[in-house]
This record gives structure tokens, C-alpha cells and sequence, in this order.
């Protein structure tokens, strides 16, 4: 274990950049708006070159990153107290890209952002983040098996509006 | 396992299947083909996640004009020719290059990205409460040079995320005005290039102790005594 240092073979600010895109497609996730998105990156970057002493690993990173972006998100949300994005808009603005994209994920996408942030931002951690159940319930202040049912019921309404067939007992929600 | 443990299980963590899991599914044809249908689900989303985001629409920085503009000039040129000439001279210069720039699409200039950036912190002009000297020194870390007020003020300092670099981004008040200062150190320009492009007018000037430092005023005024002015209070560190 050592700290990350100017000297390092990957120089911290390589790294950063490298991770960059990456991070911008984790807080457009989180976001669903490409400028706040931008925003909460940057704020993050500095952040992260900032404390960049307190990354002991060059191995988490990622992870490392990933953490701050998800707290600069929330941050900012906090801060502004943003407006909720208006779906309508969303939808609009992502039009290009979804005439580009393959037919088969347009209503995935479309069902992905109108997932409430209460699922949203989970599932989001889970799938392009890779945490693990038990840091998503650290990281959002979350007992385990709360995360579990909320990752549960972001699948399960994807999965309504996805339009796969509906649970074979019609169960949406299990009681945890 | 009863079938809601095992649902929410298999919603919440499609990939993991504990033993007692494994045990439900083996006898429960109704949740394995809700494995399936999750399963199925999870990896649409993560191709779904894991695709690039497109460039915006109306990327800024690219956006800005860079062809015409980022003509080097001579720095304080001796003799100045009348202006109707420099003019049509500018003027045709300007369209002669600009069909030339558009035919061969460079990529932005250093100078245009500097401007670009500038704009997209444009808030930094406005800001006036002094910085401390040691916010000043922590910003400048590294970079080379240590600003020293005298009767100058920081006002602006933070450090940037610039073309793939963190590079320190000062604005500075001198009694010739605002003026911003970006300690570029991976860049590097073998001699002072001027220009002037969307109201403001800067210099890219190779620093002592390598790389290249931008300044940039508002307007259009003389660089060569903006220059002389801020000069005395940047000290290089070898």
C-alpha cells in the first residue's frame, strides 16, 4: 500500500483522465442531464485532486472515484435543490441518441429514466459502478436488506415497462 | 427459500445464486423463468450503462472559431501599416485562411482552447474578494511559478481540468485591469503568440521553468504593457 504520488509511473492526473469518460457516464446516470453531469465530474475531479493524497491503492480508483461523483451528485442535489428533470425533456433530449441507438434498448432507456432516484441511483451503482449490495447500503446510509428491495423494485418496474411478462404469481413487491 | 425470498434475491443480485437459491429454482419452474426474465434484463442494462455517452450536441469549446483568429502575431511589432490597409489585409487574410482551415478542419488551437475554457468559467472576471496568498500558493503547487501580489490581487484561483491536465487558473487584478493566468505545463510554444478572438485578446508566452503560461485580458489592450505590469509579480521557480 502506498500513496499515489507525482511520480508514479500512471501519473493521478493520467488517471483521472483516463477514468473521465467513464465517470461522466456514471453521473449522466445519475443526472439524466448531460450539463449537470458534466458539472458534478468536474466538481469531483477537483475533489478527488484535492484529496488525492487519501487514495492509497491505485487499484480503487475506480471505485474511489466512483464514490465521489455518486457524494457530488447527491451534493449538488442538496446544495441547489435542483428541480426534478422534466421526463418530457429527457425524452427529447436524448432523441438523437435514441434514433442511433439499437431498437431492442430505446425502451429500456426510456424506462430507465423514469425510474424514481430511490431506485435509480442503486441500481445505477450496482450495474455500471460494480458495488457490491453492502457498500450501495454504506455509501446511501441504507440498511442491506433495504437496498435489496430497492434493487428488487428497480428491476421489477423496468421489467413492467420493458414489457416482459409480468411475475407468474403477478408478485411485484415481495415483503422483506 | 419461499418464492418471495427467492424473487427478491434474483431481482435485486440476478448474477449471485446462493445453495438454498439454487435449491428453490431447481423445483420452482415459475421463479427460474423469472431468472430468466432478470437475467435477460440485467444484461440489456448493462449494455445499456456501459455505452458511450454522444458527443453534446453543441460542444462548447469546439464550437468556438478557431481558424481565422488564432493567426499568430508578431509580439509589439516595430512598425504598424495604416489601418484601412491592415484591415483589408485582416480581412483577407482572415477569409483566405478561414477557406483554408475549413477545407483542412484543425483541431482547436491551443489559443482556442484557452478562450474556450476562459468562457466556460466566465464567472471568474467577475469575482472580487482577494484570494489569500496561501489558497494562491496551494493552487500554484507544482506549477512552477509562485504569484506574488505586491499591489496586485488574486481574486480568482483554482486549479483546472484543461485538455486532459490540471493545470492552475488565476485571474488577477492589476492596476491595468482583470487579467487571467493559466500555467500550462504541458504545453510548449517556442516563442510568444498573440491573439485576439470573442473580445478578448491574450498571449501564450513560454515559461522560464518549461511549459507555457496564457494570459488573457478582456477587450483589447496592450498586451505588451499588460505584460510589463503583471510580469514583476509572477516569479518563476527553477
Amino acid at each position: 500500500m502506498r500513496n499515489i504520488s507525482p511520480d508514479d509511473p500512471v501519473p493521478i492526473s493520467e488517471l483521472l483522465a483516463n477514468l473521465r469518460p467513464e465517470l461522466l457516464r456514471f453521473a449522466w446516470w445519475l443526472a439524466r442531464d448531460r450539463a449537470v453531469a458534466e458539472d458534478v465530474v468536474q466538481e469531483a475531479l477537483l475533489r478527488a485532486w484535492r484529496s488525492r493524497d487519501a487514495l492509497k491503492d491505485p487499484a480503487a480508483a475506480r471505485g474511489w472515484l466512483l464514490t465521489i461523483v455518486r457524494r457530488e451528485h447527491a451534493r449538488l442535489y442538496e446544495r441547489k435543490r435542483l428541480e426534478t428533470t422534466d421526463l418530457d425533456d429527457v425524452i427529447a433530449a436524448e432523441d438523437a441518441q435514441l434514433a442511433t441507438e439499437g431498437e431492442e434498448l430505446v425502451g429500456l432507456r426510456l424506462a430507465m429514466t423514469q425510474l424514481p432516484d430511490e431506485y435509480r441511483v442503486p441500481l445505477v451503482m450496482q450495474v455500471l459502478g460494480g458495488f457490491s449490495t453492502e457498500e450501495i447500503a454504506r455509501e446511501l446510509a441504507l440498511s442491506t436488506p433495504a437496498v435489496l428491495t430497492r434493487l428488487f423494485r428497480a428491476r421489477n418496474r423496468l421489467r413492467r415497462i420493458y414489457g416482459l411478462t409480468p411475475a407468474p404469481d403477478g408478485m411485484d413487491e415481495p415483503a422483506v | 427459500m419461499t418464492h418471495d425470498e427467492a424473487r427478491l434475491m434474483l431481482g435485486a443480485v440476478p448474477g449471485e445464486v446462493s445453495p438454498a437459491l439454487a435449491e428453490h429454482l431447481a423445483e420452482c419452474p415459475d421463479c427460474t423463468q423469472f431468472q430468466q426474465q432478470m437475467l435477460r434484463l440485467n444484461q440489456d442494462l448493462t449494455r445499456l450503462l456501459s455505452r458511450p455517452l454522444p458527443p453534446r450536441a453543441s460542444a462548447r469549446i469546439l464550437a468556438l472559431p478557431v481558424a481565422a483568429p488564432a493567426r499568430p502575431l508578431a509580439r509589439a511589432p516595430a512598425v504598424r501599416p495604416p489601418r484601412l490597409l491592415a484591415l483589408a489585409a485582416s480581412v483577407l487574410l482572415s477569409v483566405g485562411l478561414g477557406i483554408v482551415f475549413w477545407s483542412l478542419r484543425p483541431a482547436p488551437s491551443l489559443a482556442a482552447g484557452v478562450l474556450g475554457h476562459i468562457e466556460l468559467e466566465s464567472g471568474s472576471w467577475s469575482k472580487l474578494t482577494p484570494m489569500s496568498q496561501a489558497a494562491t500558493d496551494q493552487v500554484l503547487a507544482g506549477a512552477g511559478v509562485r504569484l506574488v501580489p505586491g499591489d496586485a490581487t488574486v481574486t480568482y484561483a483554482r486549479i483546472c481540468y484543461f485538455q486532459g491536465h490540471w493545470v492552475p487558473h488565476l485571474v488577477v487584478r492589476t492596476a491595468r485591469g482583470a487579467v487571467t493566468v493559466m500555467v500550462l505545463r504541458h504545453e510548449h510554444v517556442a516563442s510568444v503568440q498573440s491573439f485576439r478572438q470573442n473580445g478578448y485578446s491574450g498571449e501564450l508566452v513560454p515559461a522560464p521553468s518549461g511549459g507555457t503560461v496564457a494570459i488573457v485580458a478582456q477587450g483589447t489592450p496592450d498586451m505588451d504593457d499588460v505584460m510589463r505590469t503583471l510580469s514583476p509579480h509572477l516569479h518563476w521557480i527553477p
